[in-house]
């Protein structure tokens, strides 16, 4: 165990840019924070997370890394980003770990598989919405492939489209700032484009703000947050 | 609207922070507080301390930006400089307390309110302040010869040079009892024993406790 902290220790600086080397791929990035500043503040976040990691090894606690996840998906949902994009931080940092040999023993790679995991919404609307979003997602595809024939491929991104954006109202609830998702529909509307997309943005959450109705969640929080966007986006257009 | 005197002075000096007013801050601390029989004491853990955390929290929530948040603390800083010389003080009880903030921690402001309230308790205080490297801890102990050194880490990520601190002073003083606080150790509970130091103050009260209890004092 000593061995695999001061490895991972040592590597840190390698570790942390293996594991943010994909994610400018997306276009997200360098939109909602200039190339400048994404590079910099996800490589500086890379670092911490390998920081933190060492920290939590050396303590044998897990909680350390749970707590992390936390506090950070606290600070950075209010800036912009999702929770979905934090465990594709971690998702890379795992794939890193495994890059670099050190998935075994296996403590470093299940600690960080454990900030994941926290980052899931633990009760009330985020986590019913998080429990249905399968079936939302489903849902939502059926219903835009049937309007217009879509590609396996364009299925494929518009689920994961799908997946980002309950991620986003997934936060809101959690944080109870459904304005959140309000300002991040706003931002995206003018981002939507670069995506290139097989439906607008508008048609794209009319479809889930159909299916949270036909899904009929035990809040009604979801829904109404996605109609409130909606009418944002429709009315105070950027 | 709030009745208790102190929950209102709080939100009237955080709400003077958020507006970046120095003058107005003081004022309120002088005539609200001093000036009105609130112990100094109270205006450190009742009212600056828990507008710092709300301050962190709005800054965490993104409803400040860093320059407001550095800002406010800025604040905080100068009234607790100005509120220093009205603290109340026991007698001189003859030990000495070496705090410092560990390398790379620059968040000094709890271990600043603790060395205000052990000197309050009598101890003689040697407060080094942010980011010390430890050499120079090292060379400091070995210099001064505290009776009590107290180290401080608020960032988690501190953690290893926290350890390293400990390890490099027990290697020249290890006789040296030693105190751990700061908001990393709400994040690694347990730390403290793992450490092996005989005891960590959750707050400024409590390690001022703590220390005179150990030396019965």
């Amino acid at each position: 165990m000593q061995s695999l902290i001061r490895q991972v220790e040592t590597r840190t600086q390698r570790l942390a840019e293996l594991s943010v080397q994909d994610i400018y791929d997306d276009p997200f990035w360098f939109a909602r924070y200039g190339e400048e500043r994404a590079r910099r503040f996800g490589g500086e976040d890379a670092v911490f997370h390998v920081r933190y990691l060492v920290q939590a090894l050396e303590a044998q606690d897990v909680g350390v890394m749970e707590r992390y996840a936390r506090w950070l998906q606290g600070l950075l949902v209010a800036r912009g980003m999702c929770s979905r994009h934090l465990a594709r931080h971690f998702h890379g940092l795992q794939d890193a770990l495994v890059r670099e040999g050190l998935g075994t023993p296996p403590e470093a790679l299940r600690y960080v598989r454990a900030a994941e995991a926290a980052l899931e919404w633990p009760e009330g609307p985020a986590r019913q919405l998080r429990e249905a979003a399968p079936k939302l997602v489903a849902h939502v595809v059926r219903e835009l492939a049937h309007r217009g024939s879509l590609t396996p491929g364009q299925e494929t991104r518009l689920s994961e489209e799908l997946h980002l954006q309950l991620s986003y109202l997934m936060d809101a609830l959690g944080t109870k700032r459904p304005g959140l998702f309000v300002e991040h529909v706003r931002w995206y509307a003018d981002f939507w484009p670069q995506r290139k997309q097989s439906c607008e943005y508008a048609v794209l959450l009319e479809a889930l703000e159909a299916a949270l109705a036909r899904e009929a969640l035990p809040s009604e929080m979801p829904r109404v947050t996605v109609a409130t966007g909606l009418t944002a986006l429709k009315t105070e257009p950027s | 609207m709030t009745t208790d005197p102190l929950a209102a002075l709080r939100d009237s000096y955080l709400s003077a922070q958020l507006a970046g007013n120095r003058r107005e801050a003081l004022r309120l601390l002088v005539e609200e507080g001093v000036l009105r029989g609130i112990p100094v004491p109270s205006l450190h853990l009742d009212v600056i301390q828990p507008a710092q955390q709300e301050i962190g929290r709005l800054w965490q929530e993104n409803h400040i930006s860093v320059a407001q948040e550095h800002l406010a603390t800025a604040i905080s800083q100068l009234a607790l400089s100005y509120l220093y010389r009205h603290l109340p003080r026991d007698p001189a009880n003859g030990r000495t307390v070496l705090l410092s903030c560990v390398e790379g921690e620059l968040h000094e402001l709890g271990a600043r309110m603790a060395s205000d309230f052990l000197e309050m308790a009598g101890f003689e205080v040697r407060f080094l302040g942010a980011n010390v490297p430890t050499e120079h801890l090292v060379r400091e102990v070995r210099e001064s010869k505290p009776d009590l050194l107290a180290l401080s880490v608020t960032m988690s990520y501190h953690v290893p040079a926290l350890r390293k601190a400990v390890a490099a002073v027990r290697e020249l003083a290890p006789g040296l009892p030693m105190a751990v606080g700061g908001l990393a150790f709400t994040w690694a509970p347990g730390l403290e024993a793992e450490l092996g130091v005989p005891f960590y103050g959750k707050d400024a009260r409590a390690l001022v406790a703590a220390a005179c209890k150990m030396f019965e004092v």
